[in-house]
């Protein structure tokens, strides 16, 4: 077994990233998750997440804050967080990291509807 | 005709042309440059893992060429692997990634897919905690940095 490291994790709340997984280029680290059913990817965080903590934190997490202070009600953080992680998305799709074929695999129709129609305002 | 393989740590291995030409690297370089007697260097494949693809590699000589389709079904599957890629790939987790990184840079598309489905079969169904237990993960956050993260992504929790 690897010995252990000292990356910045907590599965199931944050980014998925270990030693061996961060080797691995993001299309790799993507194919690997496409495989997961979706309870796993739920319990994992998803991609998304995933993503966040090897692509851009700081570009995403502006993204985030904007979002959260001017577009949504703070109040609902159920809507709030499926807009973040739209946003992560859509940023994915425009950087040519994620194909929007694994993203719809992600996700449920409506949240893949709703992530249409945003893609289709940029 | 006998291709030879250079690893990174200098050791050769000589394979049958159509066991090399499993890889598409190492197929178009020998398009590109045409026969030749010299060794093909591989850089970024130690001897332990090259010689690991060509077991790969000979026991699948026969398979048809898998084409990349761009139709693919994203919804994939893993729970598909043959027997025998799954006795392959019972190897220690270094030795998987490093497969898995070596499928990639070859080129070698039903290695790389079978090394996928092997890491999503290990995660599945396993809690976060069991999962950070198996990749052997150190959770280094501080409570307060734990806290923020649980707090941004509870749309994720199972309710």
């Amino acid at each position: 077994m690897a010995p252990p490291v000292n990356t910045k994790v907590v599965i199931g709340h944050s980014p998925l990233v270990t030693s061996l997984f961060d080797r691995l280029p993001i299309e790799v680290q993507e194919q690997i998750f496409s495989r997961l059913p979706q309870r796993d990817l739920r319990q994992c965080v998803s991609l998304v997440n995933m993503q966040w903590h090897t692509v851009s934190r700081r570009h995403l997490r502006r993204i985030a804050r904007w979002k959260t202070i001017n577009t949504r009600s703070p109040n609902n953080s159920h809507i709030t967080a499926h807009t973040l992680a739209q946003d992560l998305l859509l940023y994915q799709i425009q950087t040519g990291l994620v194909s929007t074929l694994t993203c719809n695999f992600f996700f449920d129709s409506t949240l893949e509807t709703e992530l249409l129609w945003d893609f289709a305002d940029l | 005709m006998p291709v030879t393989l250079t690893s990174l740590d200098d050791v050769k291995f000589t394979v049958d042309k159509d066991v090399a030409e499993r890889s598409i690297l190492i197929k178009n370089m020998i398009e590109d440059v045409g026969e030749s007697d010299s060794p093909i260097p591989l850089p970024n494949v130690s001897s332990a893992v090259l010689k690991k693809v060509i077991e790969y590699c000979e026991h699948h000589r026969n398979d048809p060429v898998q084409v990349q389709d761009e139709t693919d079904d994203p919804r994939k599957r893993s729970n598909d692997i043959e027997e025998w890629d799954m006795k392959f790939m019972a190897v220690d987790q270094e030795m998987l990634f490093e497969i898995i990184l070596a499928a990639n840079y070859l080129d070698i598309k039903p290695l790389l897919d079978v090394g996928c489905k092997t890491v999503a079969n290990i995660i599945k169904g396993k809690t976060p905690e069991e999962i950070r237990k198996t990749f052997n993960i150190v959770n280094d956050f501080t409570p307060e940095e734990e806290a923020q993260i649980k707090k941004e992504n509870e749309w994720a929790e199972d309710r």
